[in-house]
């Protein structure tokens, strides 16, 4: 039983690993207002189809998604984070003067 | 940056109920001058309240004791600041840096499991939401499987209970609180662990030694507080079940209702079963399998508790309901040979509870404010332990009354006063069996001897705390005075907590302090009730005794994106005056006495905890810890009973980059257990055993998959019961426990959020 869940576990490491190489990056500025925002994200993100990473620079106000262009578009990317309650931008820019986002 | 966000559940506990509004301006250095920074943003740390600062740079921001004491200050192109905010700071003049590299990326470190809170005066350890989710975490007493500091056992072999132990001495000298006000106290003690549904909280604080005097004068080895999940931050509706393949089942539901801004309702609602017979632990008189005991008793709670939130500028209420009913059948299987006279020895605990919780502040000016704390529970308990039983019901009324003023910068007063009501009835009934009354009269059969026991004891107390805070520095002096009118005896309690940052990354932190605690014999030890042991009262009184503990904290960066962090910790507890529960003098026995004679504990640990992936993909933890707890049994010092002096840890968390998959890896070293007299039928000492538990999750948008191992070595105590054969016979003893009787165990479960995540 064990070994039956460390192998499931590698194969999941390692699909991820692989599955970099032909990754894309795209970078969104959003209007973060506090912590709050981060874990919106960190619990929503990741089950977005065709994300495989991504790093949030709070003070930078900027967020960089890899993922996988076969499965997604930056475009969808932009949706998912629209949906979250984020103004998206593409330029860092453009954030400065837009209004943080709600958070209760 | 690391540190900031290095977690992201921080609970205040050192400020818990005040609310105030904090003012202040953000600058930022432009030549020689500052500049005001407008639209800077200014929030609390990991909360929903935060707000923007005017056109001249000016803000102010209300606190209350959600938001903890951390505020981060943010604007683009200037480094982040996060700033401590003491008791007694305000108008703060805040100055950002210009972040030179500007397209450096900064990681928001993922929520870790468990960590240490580096910023309050007392060392903390805290258990958050995500270290719940890294072992089927049942119940409270499932908590702590990733915890250096509590070890939680089997108390016997027979009810299923549990018991903690925290720096060498069990966990009735450390104070269980919910939400900062006393919770599993007096009847509560032997089963309240197990009434606290692993998926009601949102995270555990552990603190060791004294706690502050605005909490009470009880809780000697330390403090649990745990925390339930928050209508601000609660999923809409969370549906947890979970199966095993004992065949024990539970669901948690819990729901979350957001009315507006300021007002929110959680419902939760929790039921568990296990309903086959099961003896495969002990051997029969033909070394099969099987004692003829059930391995654990078949059991079914309902459990369900309400929550009321309302918060806003000035004023925050927050009212906790909580009711517990829970049926336990175990003893001897039913297919067992009965006792001619006496028929099967069985064991039965029907448990109901009510309690309620409320918590009020409210902001009087810019520098006090007034908070209120009050509990109830109602408790009632019928329980039977073969030819005993025991029946007892316990009412008991906390309040707390705290009055906060800033005096000046840094410095802060506390005065306040609480008054206590417990009030125990207890019954023990026996059937007349020679070895209970030895020398009794000879009682016709069917009658059954009846003792009553009644204790009903009111503590007024009063109380003030004075807090010097700069940013290096922090002293927190402490002094209460009660008065138990049970005992008519006075408590002067003095308490101190001090923390000193070394270094950027350093930190050391000393407490010391007395306590007190009024003890209720029969239910605190519940468990010998298991054996035939008869129960020899003295007089009871106040336990009393000192604690002093010093630690040290630092963290080290490996690279930019890994950390390693050593924290070593000493404690020392000396009793002037304690209950002592004699095992020793006799096996059949059990003598329960003050004593003042010389008993202390102490207790040192290392916790080593380091990054072999950066981004927390593996966090690895190592710990140590080692006991010497003894006290004086006629006339000698000898260790305590089932106190491990050695423990080892092992924790392996795994994830993947967006944390869909999780594997978790526990392996755990308890080392062996001086054993009571149980003339010659057990060794005096036990062995050691090794415990390794493992788990993998699986994160999808709504729904979490979780599925794992408990005990993957079987390891496991085979001989839980002395005298199993003859239970009713004088040398029946199932109360000798220093193993795990819980078999292998592969679970199932789920965490299904229908309506999305928070």
């Amino acid at each position: 039983m064990k070994k039956i869940l460390l192998a499931i576990f590698a194969l999941a490491l390692t699909s991820s690993v692989m599955a970099q190489n032909r990754n894309q990056t795209v970078t969104f500025f959003l209007n973060y207002h506090c912590s709050s925002c981060i874990r919106v994200i960190e619990r929503n993100l990741p089950h977005e189809r065709g994300v495989t990473n991504y790093r949030i620079d709070m003070p930078g106000k900027s967020i960089e998604i890899t993922y996988n262009p076969r499965r997604t578009n930056p475009n969808n990317l932009r949706q998912a984070l629209i949906r979250l309650g984020f103004e998206v931008r593409d330029r860092h820019e453009d954030i400065v003067n837009v209004a943080p986002r709600r958070c209760s | 940056m690391k540190h900031i966000f290095l977690g992201l559940l921080l609970l205040c506990l050192s400020q818990p109920i005040f609310s105030q509004t904090i003012s202040g301006t953000v600058s930022a250095r432009e030549g020689n001058r500052n500049v005001p920074v407008p639209f800077a943003n200014v929030y609390w740390l990991n909360t929903l309240s935060g707000t923007m600062t005017d056109d001249n740079g000016r803000f102010s921001i209300t606190q209350t004791p959600a938001d903890g004491n951390r505020l981060v200050v943010s604007f683009v192109g200037y480094t982040n600041d996060t700033i401590e905010i003491r008791p007694g700071q305000n108008n703060l003049r805040i100055i950002l840096e210009q972040n030179i590299m500007l397209d450096e990326v900064q990681i928001v470190e993922r929520q870790r499991g468990h960590f240490i809170d580096q910023l309050n005066p007392q060392r903390m350890d805290v258990i958050t939401i995500a270290g719940l989710c890294q072992l089927a975490c049942c119940n409270l007493a499932e908590s702590f499987e990733n915890s250096a500091t509590v070890d939680v056992s089997f108390a016997d072999a027979i009810s299923g209970a549990r018991q903690i132990q925290m720096l060498g001495l069990t966990g009735l000298h450390s104070q269980l609180m919910f939400e900062n006000m006393p919770f599993l106290r007096g009847l509560s003690a032997p089963f309240g662990l197990l009434y606290i549904p692993g998926s009601y909280m949102e995270s555990i604080q552990i603190s060791k030694g004294t706690a502050s005097v605005i909490n009470g004068f009880e809780g000697l080895a330390g403090q649990i507080n745990i925390e339930y999940r928050k209508p601000q931050t609660a999923d809409p509706l969370f549906i947890n079940l979970f199966y095993d393949n004992h065949h024990r089942m539970e669901a948690n539901v819990i729901q979350n209702n957001r009315i507006n801004d300021n007002f929110g309702i959680t419902i939760f609602a929790h039921y568990s079963q296990f309903q086959r017979e099961k003896d495969h632990l002990g051997e029969d008189s033909t070394r099969h399998h099987g004692d003829g005991f059930m391995d654990k008793p078949k059991s079914r709670q309902f459990n369900m508790a309400a929550r009321l939130n309302y918060v806003d500028g000035r004023r925050t209420n927050i009212t906790t309901l909580m009711f517990t009913t829970e049926d336990r059948v175990g003893g001897q299987m039913s297919n067992a040979t009965p006792h001619p006279d006496f028929g099967l020895w069985n064991f039965s605990n029907r448990v109901n509870r009510g309690q309620i919780f409320q918590k009020n502040g409210l902001l009087l000016s810019e520098n006090s404010s007034i908070g209120t704390q009050f509990g109830a529970t109602y408790m009632d308990l019928r329980t039977m332990y073969g030819p005993r039983s025991y029946d007892a019901t316990e009412f008991n009324f906390y309040a707390n009354i705290i009055y906060e003023n800033r005096l000046s910068e840094g410095q802060t007063l506390n005065l306040g006063a609480s008054f206590q009501h417990n009030n125990v009835e207890e019954s023990l009934r026996q059937l007349p069996i020679m070895w209970i009354n030895p020398g009794g009269p000879d009682f016709p059969t069917g009658t059954t001897v009846t003792t009553q026991f009644s204790k009903t004891e009111n503590i007024p107390g009063v109380f003030a705390q004075y807090t010097f805070a700069n940013d290096r520095f922090t002293l927190v002096g402490g002094l209460r005075y009660d008065y138990n009118t049970l005992y008519r005896q006075s408590m002067i309690t003095p308490r101190f907590h001090g923390r000193l940052s070394v270094s950027e990354h350093g930190t050391l932190r000393g407490s010391l302090g007395r306590a007190f605690r009024s003890p209720i014999p029969i239910a605190e030890n519940m468990n010998l009730l298991a054996s035939s042991r008869v129960f020899l009262f003295n007089e009871t009184g106040l336990e009393d005794a000192w604690n002093f503990g010093l630690n040290y904290h630092h963290i080290f960066a490996i690279d930019e994106e890994r950390t390693i962090s050593f924290a070593l910790g000493f404690y020392r507890t000396v009793f002037r005056n304690q209950l002592i529960v004699n095992l020793d003098r006799s096996h059949q026995q059990v003598h329960f006495y003050m004593s003042d004679e010389r008993s202390f504990s102490n207790n040192a640990q290392l916790e080593i905890r380091t990054d072999l992936l950066p981004n927390s993909n593996w966090v690895l933890t190592l710990a140590g810890r080692y006991n010497d707890s003894r006290q004086t049994i006629d006339g000698n010092l000898i260790a305590r009973p089932f106190v491990a002096p050695w423990k080892f840890l092992m924790v392996n968390n795994i994830s993947n980059n967006l944390n869909t998959w999780q594997l978790d890896i526990t392996s755990q070293f308890h080392g062996g257990v001086r054993l009571p007299n149980t003339n010659y039928a057990r060794p005096t000492h036990s062995e050691g055993f090794p415990m390794f538990h493992a788990q993998i999750t699986r994160r999808f948008r709504n729904l979490e998959i979780y599925a794992g191992v408990e005990n993957i070595l079987n390891s496991l105590q085979n001989d839980p019961i002395i005298n199993a054969h003859d239970p009713f016979g004088p040398n029946f003893d199932a109360s000798v426990i220093y193993g795990s009787l819980m078999e292998r165990k592969f679970y199932i479960g789920i965490r299904w959020m229908p309506f999305g995540r928070n």
